[in-house]
């Protein structure tokens, strides 16, 4: 931290070390949020990947910038990759998007065959195993555009997949849990 | 196009090669996708950030290679915020979860890449349960040759670690860029500097004699570079009797099955003098250690079989070739293909290889509760397999110390019947049985066709 000012210097030395108390002095004495360490980090980064909400809070309240960007991450990402969920869904409110995608998932053939409007030619029985994309395309490849089956265009369609299919888009959220890095 | 528009750059020499070959097979598949099991508590989100932070840091991951205003030409793409596509299986029944997984890898396989407009690296996360996922690496040899895949893994393994800890991932020298490669090799190679590296070249090629490979039936108009695949391996017991017939002459193992294949040649064919081409790394500075791309390169051995000698000899005379090549072979393969072409194909420096890999299997250490282990998908089951490839015949061989050497025998369809890969397989098998059993034999008494 040499080459940062003092107060700086302290609040990240607060937050890497979780101690709020520590992080609200150094704000008191003029420690900017907006600070960056040699790694181009916020002091909110480095709370978002400690994963403490508290810490977190603490800075949003000081002005910290939640869309600062660190060789493309910004804290939610941060904290979303850690498996932070509680921060990364405090932070969440400040992301672009947040659904995964590129998407698609595997069906059984039988089970798109049951919308009323379905037409294919693949000339494969019910077992077969096909992928319904994020743009509701249905392929025989993981591969967007390749070998599509069903161009998803057809009226009901989008009401089918939702209800019958129980298909929708992951919030990147539902997949940050994972367990232990 | 437009190349100032484009932000185009020149192509290394095999960058070209590789364009040149895509593009004579229609852009057939002829790449290895490597699908990795992960098994443990993996965090997807980190996993994504990782192969971002890789994409970000090697540009070979995000070129494309468009013709431009005429010319052979790449183009970095910036880098896109999210490029693992994930790949969800859990609403299919368990049992069929598998299956699926492994027709992804084998669909992967028989699919082309569009080097122009699309994509040389596909990417994919494959989720069968919350603690069961596969990662899919499916790169075209252009972007990513085999030493580049084990820094790949690690630059992923690392990364991973960083975003799974809540880190900044780390910061590092940025690494050799192919377009920084090619800047380079165009300042090296003058014409001057080119001429004077191909003349030896063409002398020694014009002092080769025919090399009249024994052929299944006359040269069949057809695909070009369509060739017999089979994967096969050499017994156990032979091959520990190669790895101890190589520790006791000092050579490497490779060394050993080159000096084989050359005998094998020799006897075959009917010749004394021949030349072969062997794949190698070519990573000669700190630089290159750690970049990813198409660096790999061939070292073309001139194999001296001359007055009946001793297979003892062969050996040796086979390491002083191989060692002098490391040493002096610089040319870059297309560029020393273009200046010694002949007109003929397979290209004389391309038509009969044999190369050695021991590079250990990718590993892929992203934590310590994650089981990460490569799945076989291949199809070929027992028999060869149509695959691509320049050259007549091309003994790929498999070596990582213990157990069976593995190898894989090309033989061009223009050429062979399906049956030559075996035909060729046993020949080596009974050249390496009989020097095994005495490295002393001459050349003359190993088994010929």
């Amino acid at each position: 931290m040499e080459h940062l000012p003092e107060p700086d210097a302290r609040l990240f030395a607060a937050v890497q070390a979780a101690d709020t108390a520590g992080a609200r002095t150094a704000l008191a004495e003029d420690a900017s949020p907006a600070a960056r360490d040699t790694h181009d980090w916020t002091p909110l980064h480095w709370a978002a990947g400690r994963g403490s909400a508290e810490l977190v809070a603490l800075l949003l309240e000081h002005g910290a910038d939640p869309r600062a960007g660190a060789d493309g991450r910004t804290p939610y990402d941060v904290a979303l990759a850690a498996g932070h969920t509680t921060v990364a869904r405090a932070l969440a409110r400040f992301r672009d998007g947040g659904t995964w995608q590129p998407y698609c998932r595997a069906y059984p053939l039988g089970e798109l065959r049951r919308f009323p409007g379905w037409q294919d030619t693949t000339g494969e029985d019910d077992s077969a195993v096909v992928y319904l994309h994020d743009d509701l395309t249905v392929t025989a490849s993981v591969i967007p555009g390749d070998r599509t089956v069903f161009a998803g265009d057809t009226p009901g369609w989008s009401d089918f997949c939702r209800d019958a299919l129980d298909f929708a888009v992951p919030d990147e959220l539902d997949l940050c849990a994972g367990g232990p890095a | 196009m437009n190349a100032h528009d484009l932000d185009a750059h020149p192509l290394t020499a095999n960058q070209e090669w590789e364009w040149d070959f895509d593009h004579s097979i229609g852009s057939a598949p002829y790449h290895r996708p490597v699908l990795l099991r992960l098994r443990g508590p993996l965090r997807p989100c980190a996993l994504r950030e990782a192969v971002a932070a890789a994409v970000r840091r090697h540009h070979s991951l995000r070129t494309r290679y468009p013709l431009v205003d005429g010319r052979r030409m790449q183009v970095v793409d910036p880098p896109w915020s999210r490029p693992l596509p994930l790949i969800d299986l859990t609403s299919l029944p368990a049992r069929a979860r598998e299956d699926a997984l492994v027709r992804i890898g084998r669909d992967d396989a028989a699919s082309p890449f569009d080097m122009a407009g699309g994509t040389t690296v596909r990417w994919g996360l494959v989720r069968l349960a919350a603690d069961h996922h596969a990662l899919l690496v499916s790169p075209h040899h252009v972007a990513v040759d085999l030493w580049s895949l084990s820094v790949l893994a690690a630059d992923i393994a690392a990364h991973y670690r960083h975003a799974a800890a809540g880190e900044p991932l780390p910061v590092r020298p940025a690494p050799l860029q192919p377009t920084q490669w090619a800047s380079a090799e165009r300042e090296r190679w003058t014409s001057e500097r080119l001429d004077a590296a191909l003349a030896p070249w063409r002398d020694a090629l014009a002092r080769l004699p025919a090399l009249e490979l024994p052929a299944d039936h006359p040269p069949t108009p057809g695909p070009k570079a369509e060739g017999w695949l089979l994967s096969t391996h050499l017994e156990a017991g032979l091959s520990d009797a190669v790895r101890a017939l190589s520790r006791r002459h000092g050579v490497t193992v490779f060394v050993a099955l080159l000096a084989a294949f050359h005998s094998m040649l020799a006897r075959v064919c009917d010749v004394d003098r021949l030349v072969t081409y062997s794949l190698t790394a070519r990573r000669h500075s700190r630089a290159m250690e750690d970049a990813v791309g198409l660096y790999s390169d061939y070292l073309r051995v001139f194999a001296d079989l001359t007055g009946d000698p001793p297979f003892a000899e062969v050996l040796a005379r086979t390491a002083d070739r191989v060692l002098d090549g490391q040493d002096t072979q610089r040319l870059p393969n297309e560029w020393l293909l273009r200046g010694t072409d002949d007109g003929t194909r397979p290209h004389p420096l391309e038509r009969v290889g044999f190369t050695m890999h021991n590079t250990p299997p990718v590993g892929f250490p992203l934590s310590d509760g994650i089981r990460a282990a490569a799945i076989d998908f291949d199809a070929h089951g027992q028999g060869p397999v149509t695959t691509y490839w320049r050259a007549h015949l091309f003994f790929d061989t498999f070596d990582f110390g213990s157990g069976p050497i593995a190898t894989e025998i090309f033989t061009a369809k223009e050429l062979y019947a399906s049956t030559a890969p075996s035909d060729w397989a046993r020949r080596f098998s009974a050249v390496l049985a009989r020097i095994v059993e005495d490295d002393q034999v001459p050349l003359s008494r190993l088994p010929g066709r």
